[in-house]
C-alpha cells in the first residue's frame, strides 16, 4: 500500500514538473508568434496610415480582424474605446489598453514597453514623425524576437531540464 | 437625446460637455461655438452672442465665462479628428473638417508653410464649430422662374456672404433631383469643393441633396466639373461659389454638353458681377437665363429679384425664403 502511494506521488510530481516545462515552453512560443504578430500589425497600421488615410479606430478594427486571439481582442477593445469618445484622450486610453495587452498575452514587458511612446505620436497631424516613431517600435520589436528567437531553445531546454531536476529533488526531500 | 445635441457632444472635451449638460440651451436655436485658447467659452444663439458660465448659464458678462484651456481644445480636437488629425490633412489645409451631422468645425493656429502654398497648420488654438441648419422648402418660391416649360434653365445665384445662396442652391438641387411639381426629377452632379451642399462625412451627404443627386466632395470645381461630365452623365450641374477664370471655362464647357448649370457667386447684383473683369463673360455672352438676386436687407435670404438672359425682370420684390436663409 505504502509503495503504491509512493509511486502515485512520483507519477504526479513528475507529471507535475514536466506539465510546467511544457507550460512555459509553449508560453514562449505563444510570445514568439504574439511577437511575430504585433509587428506585422505595426507594419500593416503604417501603411494604412501613410497610404490610406484611415483614422485610428477604423485602422484598428481592420487590423482586428486580420489578427487572432489576444492581439484581435486587444485591437477590438481598443477600437471600441476609441469610438465611444468618453471623456479620455488618446495617450491615456492608449497607455491602459497597453497594460490590458500585457495581462492577455504572452508578451514581456520589454515586448510592449516601445510601444508606450506611441501614444504621444499616434494621430497627430505630422505623419512622417508617426511613421517614424512607429519604425522606432518596430526596430525594438524584431530585436526583442531575434533575441527570444536565438535564446529560445536554450531557455526551452533550461526549462525542461529545471523542472525535472526540480521533480527529482522533490522526490528526494520526499522520500 | 436630441440628434444635433448628441452630435454636437460627441465632439466636446468632457468638460465642456458637462457645461453644455446643465445649460438649458435648445440646440436647434444654437448656431455656433468658440474655443479660443485661454479666452471664454461663447456661443451663438438666437442670433445673439453669450458668454457660457460654468454652471451652464449664458450670461452677457466677461468675468463670468468659463475660460477654455489647452486641454479642452486638444481634447475637442481629438474627437472631431476620431483621435486622427492625419487623416484630415487636407481639410486642416482648407481650415475646416465637416462631422457628422454637416457640423462645420473651423480651425486656425499656426500656418505651415511648403513654397509658399499652406501645407497645414499646427498649434490649432482656435475652433469654430458651425452648426448645420438645412432648410428644406426655401426655394419653392422660385422653382417655376427656373424652369422654361419643361426645361431647366443656366441659372447663377448672385448674392453677397451670409445671404443663403448655398442654403438655396441646395434645396434648388434637391428638388431639382427629386421633382418638382409636375416636373420629374434628373440626375444632379453637385461640385461641393469646400463640403457646404452636402456637407458630406465619410462620403455621405449629411443635407438632403435629393434621390438622384451624386456628390463630388472636396474637389476643385473646373476639374470636377469634367469629371462628372465624363463619369456620371448628370442632367444639371450645380457648384458653389463661382470665381476663378478656369471655373468659367470649364462652365462654358459643361453648357455646351448639353448640361444645364445651377451656380452662385459673390455680388450685391447683376451689375456688380458684370464689374468683375473674370465674371462679366457670364452676363454679356448671356452664360445664364436666370439670374437670382439675394440679400439679407430684411432676414437673409430675402430674394431681390430674378432676370432673365436679357434683363427683364422676371420677379421683382421681397419673398423671405421659407424658414429664413
Amino acid at each position: 500500500m505504502v509503495l503504491i502511494c509512493k509511486l502515485a506521488g512520483i507519477i504526479f510530481v513528475m507529471g507535475a514538473a514536466g506539465y510546467l516545462s511544457l507550460s512555459m515552453g509553449q508560453n514562449l512560443d505563444r510570445r514568439k508568434c504574439e511577437l511575430r504578430g504585433l509587428y506585422s500589425i505595426f507594419i500593416q497600421l503604417k501603411s494604412q496610415i501613410q497610404y490610406m488615410g484611415d483614422t485610428l479606430p477604423e485602422c484598428f478594427e481592420i487590423l482586428s480582424k486580420g489578427s487572432k486571439g489576444a492581439l484581435s481582442d486587444w485591437l477590438m477593445g481598443l477600437t471600441e474605446r476609441l469610438n465611444t469618445k468618453q471623456d479620455m484622450g488618446f495617450s491615456k486610453i492608449w497607455q491602459e489598453e497597453l497594460d490590458r495587452l500585457y495581462q492577455i498575452s504572452a508578451l514581456a514587458p520589454e515586448d510592449v514597453e516601445p510601444l508606450r511612446e506611441l501614444g504621444d505620436k499616434l494621430g497627430a497631424a505630422d505623419i512622417a514623425a508617426q511613421l517614424k516613431a512607429i519604425d522606432y517600435a518596430l526596430l525594438h520589436m524584431e530585436r526583442n524576437r531575434q533575441a527570444l528567437e536565438e535564446t529560445m531553445e536554450q531557455k526551452k531546454k533550461v526549462i525542461v531540464t529545471l523542472s525535472l531536476f526540480g521533480g527529482f529533488m522533490t522526490l528526494l526531500i520526499l522520500f | 437625446m436630441h440628434e444635433k445635441k448628441k452630435e454636437i457632444m460627441k465632439i466636446l472635451s468632457a468638460k465642456l460637455r458637462k457645461i453644455l449638460e446643465n445649460s438649458d440651451i435648445d440646440f436647434e436655436r444654437l448656431q455656433e461655438l468658440r474655443l479660443r485658447m485661454n479666452e471664454p467659452f461663447i456661443i451663438r444663439y438666437d442670433g445673439k452672442e453669450y458668454f457660457v458660465a460654468e454652471n451652464g448659464s449664458l450670461t452677457k458678462e466677461y468675468e463670468d465665462a468659463y475660460e477654455i484651456n489647452a486641454a479642452d481644445i486638444k481634447e475637442t480636437l481629438e474627437y472631431i479628428s476620431s483621435f486622427s488629425l492625419y487623416a484630415y490633412e487636407d481639410e486642416i489645409r482648407q481650415g475646416f473638417i465637416t462631422v457628422q451631422g454637416g457640423h462645420r468645425i473651423g480651425l486656425a493656429g499656426k500656418v505651415v508653410l511648403e513654397q509658399g502654398r499652406v501645407k497645414s497648420v499646427k498649434h490649432i488654438s482656435f475652433i469654430n464649430i458651425r452648426m448645420s441648419h438645412e432648410k428644406k422648402g426655401c426655394g419653392t418660391e422660385i422653382m417655376p422662374y427656373i424652369y422654361e416649360g419643361n426645361q431647366i434653365c443656366h441659372t447663377l445665384i448672385i448674392s453677397p456672404p451670409g445671404c443663403g445662396k448655398t442654403t438655396l442652391l441646395r434645396d434648388i438641387v434637391r428638388m431639382i433631383s427629386d421633382g418638382f411639381k409636375n416636373h420629374p426629377g434628373v440626375s444632379v452632379g453637385v461640385v461641393d469643393e469646400r463640403s457646404e451642399i452636402g456637407a458630406c462625412y465619410r462620403g455621405i451627404p449629411q443635407n438632403d441633396v435629393g434621390i438622384r443627386t451624386d456628390i463630388l466632395d472636396c474637389c476643385p470645381k473646373a476639374e470636377g466639373m469634367l469629371m462628372l461630365i465624363r463619369s456620371m452623365s448628370p442632367a444639371v450641374i450645380a457648384v458653389d461659389e463661382i470665381g476663378k477664370r478656369e471655373d468659367i471655362d470649364a462652365l462654358a464647357y459643361v453648357m455646351n454638353c448639353g448640361c444645364q448649370m445651377l451656380a452662385t457667386v459673390h455680388g450685391a447684383s447683376v451689375d456688380d458681377v458684370k464689374n468683375k473683369p473674370i465674371l462679366r463673360k457670364l452676363v454679356e455672352e448671356k452664360l445664364f437665363k436666370r439670374f437670382i438676386v439675394l440679400s439679407g436687407r430684411e432676414i437673409p435670404g430675402t430674394i431681390e429679384s430674378i432676370f432673365d438672359e436679357r434683363g427683364s425682370v422676371l420677379y421683382d420684390g421681397k419673398i423671405a425664403l421659407a424658414g429664413g436663409a
